[in-house]
């Protein structure tokens, strides 16, 4: 029994890693510019394909794949801004109107997803795994490769939370999510902000889709379970606090994995979107309230 | 130093300013006051391009701002004070601080910071602390000491003794005039009529959107209509015989 | 009913007509279809356009009463016509349930739970094997008994079926929200939900009513689509439906009715039509579609021209 639970303990937190690249990324989009990402799993595939094309077209090594996937995404993120919200937002004169900044990006995702196809078809793309091997914990074995998901999850979280602690950049992109008009007053330019912001957040979703090649296969719908169980994940961290959704990341995984000892594994999923109508009915700012990390 | 000419702007389609034209001479004081609604706020948030404005000229140092963003204002020497809310309450007073320096290079922003906790010793041993936990008084004073380090040449204040203590007013007040002193020029908007009289060179009276009154302060308190009006005294203190 | 509205209805009243007049088969397809998203489009726009209660989540009563549809047909062999009441009753209770916890959440927090609730109904229908077949769906149970057997003539009588469901439907949900109390009161909640309590509406009611209404509408499209298709499965309850949805929406003109009535037709017809010259390019048009008009043109088509 205790050898089941710290097994699925293990696979838990080793899917935690991926859950947070992807669930902090959407929740910092939501902190600074107030706006939920729908079309941040296609960026998750977007990184994949940039994978698949620099690993399996290129010939290039798995390294310069998931290089390629971060730089990728975050050139295509910085479009964002300029062409989609920034005009919404001009044309709404500041008023805040919260789901048509929804159905916009809804928009994006589906535009996205269906260029993804039409580009690049519907077949399940392999990659090669940038790691090979498995380590072998005893009561479990994990692949190389899903280590190399959370380590790389746990060096680029860390280097994000340090940034938005002690760089400039970093402490003027925590001014603009509590108070943007002050930003301003401080000479901080906030479509710059915008822009950075969401170009980081979906790179990190882009890098994961890269890591996550190999284990997932690439195609166009790949990242769209993922954004769904994001919104669950950082409504329970609280959404726009990147901290709350790393802990909620882990706290998910968790439950799913270890759901699996008393419920059949497909209906792992239910777990998230449960939680997340519970919290929104019980607590709707979530478990840490939404200010951004110290 | 700062001309506002025939500004019309408000919110959305609601225009509240209608027609306003002020000047900010070099190291002037120069006041706002009006009855509640008449779009004094209003006109200052669209001098520090909060707001674009619907007509009118917005001049510093004789070129034109209106239209640019609040944040290119500021580099322009500019700083803003808001009424309320101009801090950031989840960060602490140091962060604020060097969030104030963001335009600076980082050997300035040290020296800054360290003239500001010499200027203002209280917040020398509560860097640390988080700037919604001051007291109402301590938060305008870290706003305007905030607003100090990247030395602008104009000060735009909202209301700088909205919602502050008899005492706190006094400090704040004294602040301004000192540093006005050193050559730093204000546009300031007051509810408070006496403590904005006390120290203004000049006097713009709003209301309903437009300009009603200039003068010196002097010049305001002459005019028994003025006083009536916008100086809040009372028919019965005018005196007997009307 | 505005000058535009009418013109429109009766446009669309004409090309109605042309599937009976000239039945070819694709004809007949597309315009089945249109009329039942259509129908979908307006019950969503009641809800979201004229109640401010956005969801994300139609696709899953779509489900709900396409699936009920179909089981109670397949499983319970009742006659299709009650199977469309089932549906829709389904999809009904579940919106009213939904209503409840909807009243205390705005905005965004309001959508992603009803993209939640849509997602379970979607694993529901991809996992419980024994009553929704699983990933494979129900196929195969009857379609409209008492129609003409002749194989062109059996589409042109479905086909007039369901776009004399489709037509009562939209005329009973215009007539709700246009003619109605009740439908003042979806607009007051809308424009000022503080207010409109002030003023002494019931919102909770109305609020309930709004889900109630425009779930069922919601559910009797998905039992439409159910019988006329042959086919259910848990795709219908994902992103792509809940997409194609709004974006007709928004492409017609939320809050008007008939705006998403067009928008439905005309989008399915785009869609449809693209999707005859390259598979694949058709859901692009709509995700740009959506991004072109939620930015540059809010009321959609039955906004244009007029003044903002």
């Amino acid at each position: 029994m205790l050898e089941s639970l710290l097994e699925f303990l293990i696979q838990g937190v080793v899917l935690g890693g991926l859950y947070a690249l992807f669930a902090v990324g959407l929740s910092l989009i939501f902190g600074v510019l107030d706006v939920i990402n729908v079309a941040h799993g296609e960026f998750f595939a977007v990184g994949g394909y940039l994978a698949f094309a620099a690993v399996v077209l290129l010939h290039l090594p798995g390294a310069a794949g998931v290089l390629g996937a971060a730089v990728g995404t975050f050139l295509l993120g910085l479009c964002v801004y300029p062409l989609l919200i920034a005009p919404l937002k001009r044309r709404l004169g500041g008023r805040p109107q919260g789901p048509l900044y929804l159905v916009l990006t809804l928009g994006l995702s589906t535009f996205l997803q269906s260029s993804l196809l039409a580009l690049a078809g519907g077949d399940y793309l392999r990659v090669p795994p940038q790691v090979s091997g498995i380590l072998d914990l005893g009561v479990t074995a994990v692949s190389h490769q899903r280590l190399l998901v959370l380590g790389m999850a746990a060096a680029l979280l860390t280097a994000l939370f340090a940034f938005l602690r002690f760089h400039p950049e970093g402490l003027a992109v925590r001014a603009v999510a509590l108070n943007p008009d002050a930003a301003q007053a401080m000479g901080i330019n906030l479509p710059r902000i915008f822009s950075l912001t969401l170009a980081l957040g979906v790179a990190l979703a882009g890098v994961g889709g890269a890591l996550m090649a190999p284990l997932f296969n690439v195609y166009p719908a790949v990242g769209f379970p993922l954004t769904i169980k994001a919104f669950a994940i950082t409504i329970l961290g609280g959404m726009g606090n990147p901290v709350g959704a790393l802990v909620a990341s882990f706290l998910i995984s968790i439950a799913e994995s270890l759901s699996v000892m008393v419920i059949p594994s497909q209906w792992q999923s239910l777990i998230a979107f449960a939680v997340m109508i519970v919290m929104l009915l019980v607590r709707p700012h979530g478990l840490l309230g939404r200010a951004v990390s110290r | 130093m700062l001309e506002l000419d025939g500004v019309r702007s408000g919110y959305g389609k609601l225009e509240i300013v209608q027609a306003a034209s002020l000047q900010v001479g070099d190291g002037a004081i120069v006041g706002i006051i009006g009855p509640n609604g008449a779009g004094k706020s209003t006109l200052l948030k669209t001098a520090f391009g909060y707001l674009p404005p619907f007509a009118g000229r917005i001049a510093l140092d004789g070129r034109e701002i209106a239209g640019r963003r609040p944040d290119e204002i500021m580099r322009l020497g500019v700083g803003y004070l808001a009424q309320a809310g101009g801090l950031f309450a989840e960060m602490t007073v140091h962060d604020n601080l060097v969030l104030g320096g963001y335009t600076v290079s980082r050997a300035d922003k040290r020296r800054a910071i360290d003239a500001v906790y010499t200027r203002f010793p209280l917040f020398r041993d509560r860097g640390g602390q988080l700037a919604g936990a001051l007291s109402g008084g301590e938060q305008r004073l870290l706003a305007i000491a905030r607003a100090l380090i990247v030395r602008p040449r104009l000060l735009l204040l909202d209301e700088p003794s909205a919602a502050l203590a008899p005492r706190f007013i006094d400090l704040i007040y004294a602040t301004l005039v000192a540093l006005n002193r050193d050559g730093l020029a204000m546009l300031i908007v007051e509810q408070n009529v006496e403590a904005i009289l006390a120290v203004a060179h000049r006097v713009f009276v709003l209301d309903l959107g437009r300009n009603a009154f200039d003068g010196t302060p002097a010049e305001l308190r002459a005019s028994d209509r003025i006083r009536r009006l916008y100086l809040g005294e009372d028919e019965a203190a005018a005196g007997p015989g009307l | 009913m505005k000058t535009r509205a009418r013109l429109t209805l009766a446009a669309v009243g004409v090309a109605a007509l042309l599937p009976v007049l000239l039945p070819h088969p694709f004809v007949l397809t597309i315009a089945t279809q249109a009329a039942i998203w259509a129908l979908l489009a307006a019950s969503w726009d009641l809800l979201s356009g004229y109640t401010g209660q956005i969801s994300f989540g139609h696709a899953g009563f779509f489900a709900l009463g396409a699936y009920g549809a179909a089981v109670a047909t397949k499983h319970a062999d009742l006659s299709p016509w009650l199977g469309l009441l089932v549906g829709a009753g389904v999809a009904a209770a579940v919106g009213l349930l939904t209503g409840f916890p909807a009243l205390r959440l705005r905005g965004h927090y309001l959508a992603l739970v009803t993209l939640g609730l849509a997602e379970i109904i979607r694993l529901v229908a991809q996992n419980w094997l024994e009553v929704t077949g699983g990933p494979f769906g129900i196929h195969d149970f009857r379609s409209f008994p008492g129609l003409p057997a002749g194989a062109l003539l059996h589409r042109q009588a479905v086909y007039v079926v369901v776009v004399a469901i489709v037509v009562v439907s939209v005329a009973a949900m215009y007539q709700v929200c246009e003619r109605t109390s009740a439908g003042q009161a979806f607009r007051a909640i809308r424009e000022d939900e503080v207010l409109a309590q002030t003023l002494g509406i019931d919102t909770t009611r109305y609020k309930l009513l709004a889900f109630t209404l425009s779930s069922a509408f919601a559910g009797l499209a998905g039992g439409l689509y159910a019988y006329y298709v042959q086919l259910v499965n848990p795709v219908i309850a994902g992103a792509g439906t809940t997409s194609l949805v709004i974006g007709m929406v928004v492409f017609g003109g939320l809050g008007t009715l008939w705006g998403p009535v067009l928008g439905a037709l005309l989008l399915y017809g785009l869609y449809e039509g693209l999707r005859f010259v390259g598979v694949v390019y058709n859901l692009v048009a709509v995700g740009f579609v959506i991004m072109v008009f939620v930015i540059f043109f809010p009321r959609g088509l039955a906004g244009l021209g007029r003044s903002a």
